[in-house]
């Protein structure tokens, strides 16, 4: 899962090449504390200011997760682009969560614990800070790095998360099967890649 | 992916024929499951080596069991 994509360099409109790695370390955990998170709080000020609801991610700390860097039930993955972090995303095998879909029910998945982009590849952030978004794209690498995890443990694409109410759409978009709010996790709705739909994933975001 | 190494392994009748069933039932490879326990094994000696305990519950009557792992 170590190799080289593409994201969309959105200003000019054309690819641009970015690792994307799963020997992921402190190091980059605290390059998202030093980076992202003065540019998220930056943006949430002044939404505050304007009124518009805030992430709910806006407190996380990569940092804190070091501790399952060890493990082997815990994969991270990171995307790197001109040598500076877009995305991270943390993606357990040992999980307890299993299948919804009547089809699969029960299955073994991988569950997408964490994931998170850049702001600065977040409209919704550059907007509220007066400039463009930078990448586009992160997520949906992160992603397949999420279906490949799965195809490579045998669990044939399966992949499912609990989405943030403001990730919602993206999940739709990508072609995550949406199922009921989890009342056992913040009613946070649960979404689900059946191998089916993981394939299709794969073969629309080449 | 990180790279992969090979070794042998040798199980008893018994061992074997619960490795069959896991992976006839969750139609995956022996060496997946050999993995996905490892996995599972790991998360668990870890969280025992810090003192924590390991329950598991029965979902109906919500009765807890300590899990026991040698």
């Amino acid at each position: 899962m170590n190799g080289k994509v593409t994201i969309r360099h959105r200003e000019s409109d054309s690819d641009a090449e970015a690792d994307i790695f799963d020997n992921v370390t402190l190091d980059d955990f605290q390059e998202s504390q030093a980076t992202w998170r003065p540019v998220l709080w930056g943006a949430c000020a002044i939404m505050k200011l304007t009124g518009q609801p805030l992430p709910l991610y806006k407190h996380w700390d990569w940092t804190t997760k070091a501790p399952a860097l060890t493990r082997l039930d815990v994969s991270f993955f990171g995307l790197k682009c001109e040598g500076r972090l877009q995305g991270l995303m943390k993606a357990d095998t040992g999980t307890l969560y299993r299948c919804r879909t009547e089809s699969q029910t029960g299955q073994e998945l991988v569950y997408v614990d964490y994931v998170e982009t850049a702001p600065w590849n977040l409209q919704t952030y550059m907007e509220a800070l007066g400039r463009k978004r930078l990448y586009s794209g992160v997520g949906v690498r992160l992603m397949q790095a999420a279906v490949e995890l799965s195809i490579d443990n045998e669990l044939k694409g399966r992949v499912g998360l609990h989405s943030l109410p403001d990730s919602e759409a993206f999940y739709h978009k990508i072609g995550m099967t949406p199922h009921e709010r989890d009342k056992n996790k913040q009613c946070l709705m649960w979404f689900e890649f059946t191998p089916e739909n993981a394939q299709s994933f794969l073969e629309n975001y080449k | 992916m990180n790279g992969r190494k090979a070794m042998t392994l040798m199980l008893t009748d018994a061992e074997m024929a619960a490795l069959d069933r896991m992976s006839d039932s969750k139609d995956m490879t022996k060496a997946a499951i050999i993995r996905q326990a490892l996995r599972l094994y790991q998360a668990l000696d870890e969280r025992l080596s810090r003192g924590d305990k390991v329950y598991v519950e029965d979902d109906e009557k919500k009765e807890k069991a300590e899990l026991v792992v040698l």
